[in-house]
């Protein structure tokens, strides 16, 4: 099921990808928008691109419902449900609404005519459509900052299509143009100059939003190694290093020659043949950019793992080796036991009772001093491990109906949400009788 | 002519203290341990998550694991197995109840460190359209210290949790440990989380 859903998300992204790569390069890239054989095609493929797109997310939706359904074909009840209850669902609507739209607008424009301006507009149209992935993605889950998260994603996914994206068309318009309509070198330097500028910029966003992204997503170098999200964003690291390397090469070497034979006007065989080689390696590294990506979004951030191990030191739950021997058993030892959360300036002194304290009736007078510090918002007091009562005077309180017998009270700070509970604690023995 | 002088080794006073040490150490360690047997009761019981979703989830119990404290004799280290008395239960029978004993029988006497509920399957099934899903089991030995007092009743309710993980594909459920309670003839001595 995680190959097949992997697939579904790889397979939309490249659409979107080669949509806004097609509408990009159809607007921008070829020099004066010539030769218009070329914007026709590039604006007839993104148009055919869309109901693609639309096929790709009815089948994530199915393969969504199948999850939900415990693996079985999905009811159009529960699908319903999906769209209508819940946030990825309505996003899902809105996205296939737009998609519909534009693809309406597209076929009404194609019908009349070609000219730059149309095809910038739609360009323009259609950043949305990739941009609100973001809405259902990894980012929308972050704490703080949300809109920041969203937006850092939403320029990533921008970035990486007008890139990656771009990639294969620049290869098939070169393609054509040289080997098939012998287009003059000054037009292949031309257009790949621009794609260069594009390019560049994409890799400066690329990186901005990339380290912020890493950083709100994983945050620690440990959990970067350790947890599958953390290793499959060090493979796409790598992956984006080789695509840099090979688009700096292009950058630094196959454009200035491009450049030069532009001048002489005379484009070798030899050149056009390794400039297309080239875009074609940084291309097929960019798909491979996209599988990998397609991976991250379906796995949950490696942040998650640090948030279960928190989770783990709330509840005070240690693990221990299922494999016992001489080393597991060390390793355990040496494992700190998993702690309360920082007091951070919280602390909680119990004056009364006091050790060892024996009273008459089962009213237990408190008097402590009750210090909040940062995060602390009231008292959780235990009784032999069981909580009897919360308290929020800073000075003292009463506890009641304490049975017969010796006591252990235990004073804790909490925070507000009355489950994190704080390293500010003490205890006192008494005795009731 | 040649005077051969046999020196004979002399033992310095502190090589002498610190054998002392050591060998009163291991005495104190070794001797130290209860002798009797005391009541150990083992019970389950689901902390309540996600398991209203499900009609009946049910987990055979392989076997139930203690870890002895061993202190300084690592070579005494290993698991002590104890079989189950229950070995096939349905959780939705115990929410946020007493829970199911799974073992209760008599061990020799003790202090232990971690306890292991080794689960073989864990199966349920849907209320929605009483589909059988797979559920992941996530339960692992976890530490925990207490004591088996020779005669004593001890007894240890380990909290299972059921958890919708299908919002982090491609987890779908899973069972974990979300704690535990340690009485000790009947009075709660321990409970993580507490609460």
């Amino acid at each position: 099921m995680f190959a097949i859903e992997a697939t579904a998300s790889a397979i939309g992204y490249c659409i979107l990808a080669l949509l806004l790569g097609s509408l990009m390069t159809a607007g921008f890239l070829l020099p004066q928008g010539e030769p218009d054989e070329f914007r026709q095609q590039l604006f007839s493929f993104a148009r055919k691109l869309l109901p693609l797109f639309v096929i790709a997310s009815i089948i994530s939706l199915v393969i969504q419902g199948t999850k939900l359904s415990g693996g079985a074909f999905p009811s159009m009840d529960l699908l319903f449900r999906y769209l209508l209850n819940t946030q990825s669902g309505k996003i899902w609507v809105a996205r296939e609404i737009y998609a519909f739209f534009l693809l309406g607008g597209m076929f009404w424009y194609g019908r009349r005519q070609h000219n730059l301006t149309g095809v910038r507009a739609f360009l323009l149209f259609s950043l949305p459509l990739v941009a609100s992935r973001s809405l259902t993605s990894h980012a929308v889950a972050v704490r703080d900052h949300t809109a920041l998260a969203v937006s850092a994603d939403a320029l990533h996914l921008l970035a990486t299509a007008v890139w990656a994206g771009g990639l294969p068309v620049l290869f098939w318009i070169l393609y054509r143009g040289t080997r098939r309509l012998h287009l003059a070198p000054s037009w292949s330097a031309a257009t790949v100059n621009r794609f260069s500028w594009v390019a560049l910029v994409a890799v400066v966003v690329l990186v901005a939003t990339g380290f912020y992204q890493s950083w709100v997503q994983v945050q620690r170098l440990d959990i970067l190694f350790a947890t599958p999200y953390g290793q499959i964003l060090t493979a796409k690291v790598l992956i984006f290093l080789c695509m840099a390397m090979i688009g700096a090469l292009n950058l630094f070497s196959t454009k200035p020659k491009l450049l030069d034979s532009a001048r002489t006007e005379r484009l070798p065989n030899w050149l056009q043949r390794k400039t297309l080689r080239r875009i074609a390696s940084e291309a097929i590294i960019g798909l491979g950019v996209f599988c990998v990506t397609a991976i991250l979004t379906l796995l949950p951030p490696g942040i998650h793992s640090l948030h279960q191990a928190n989770a783990s030191a709330g509840n005070q739950l240690q693990a221990y080796p299922e494999r016992l021997n001489i080393f597991t058993w060390l390793g355990y030892l040496v494992t700190p036991a998993p702690k309360l959360q920082p007091a951070d300036g919280a602390k909680i002194t119990i004056f009364s009772p006091k050790e060892g304290q024996v009273f008459d009736s089962d009213e237990i007078p408190m008097r402590y001093e009750f210090v909040k510090g940062k995060r602390g918002n009231h008292l959780h007091a235990y009784i032999d491990g069981k909580l009897m009562g919360m308290f929020s005077d800073p000075s003292g309180g009463t506890l009641t109906g304490i049975q017969p017998g010796r006591h252990v009270l235990e004073l804790r700070v909490t925070t507000d949400d009355h489950v994190t509970e704080l390293d500010a604690k003490d205890r006192v023995d008494f005795v009731v009788q | 002519m040649r005077i051969c002088v046999h020196r004979r080794p002399e033992i310095r006073p502190t090589t002498y203290r610190i054998l002392y040490a050591v060998l009163f150490f291991l005495a104190v360690t070794g001797c130290s341990r209860q002798s009797g047997t005391g009541i150990l009761e083992v019970r389950i019981k689901d902390h309540e998550e996600a398991i209203g979703y499900f009609s009946k989830v049910n987990i055979a119990v392989e076997t139930v694991r203690l870890s002895p404290k061993v202190g300084f004799r690592f070579w005494h280290l290993g698991w002590l197995k104890l079989n189950p008395t229950l070995d096939q239960l349905d959780l939705t029978q115990f929410v946020n109840n007493s829970g199911v004993t799974v073992f209760k029988g008599e061990i020799d006497s003790g202090n232990f460190e971690a306890v292991d509920l080794k689960i073989r399957n864990v199966q349920g099934i849907l209320r929605q359209g009483s589909k059988e899903v797979a559920i992941d089991n996530k339960v692992k030995p976890v530490a925990l210290s207490f004591s088996v007092n020779p005669g004593e009743l001890t007894t240890i309710v380990i909290d299972l949790s059921l958890m919708d993980m299908s919002d982090h594909p491609p987890a779908t459920y899973e069972l974990q440990l979300a704690g535990y309670e340690v009485y000790n003839n009947g009075k709660l001595v321990d409970k993580v989380p507490p609460g």
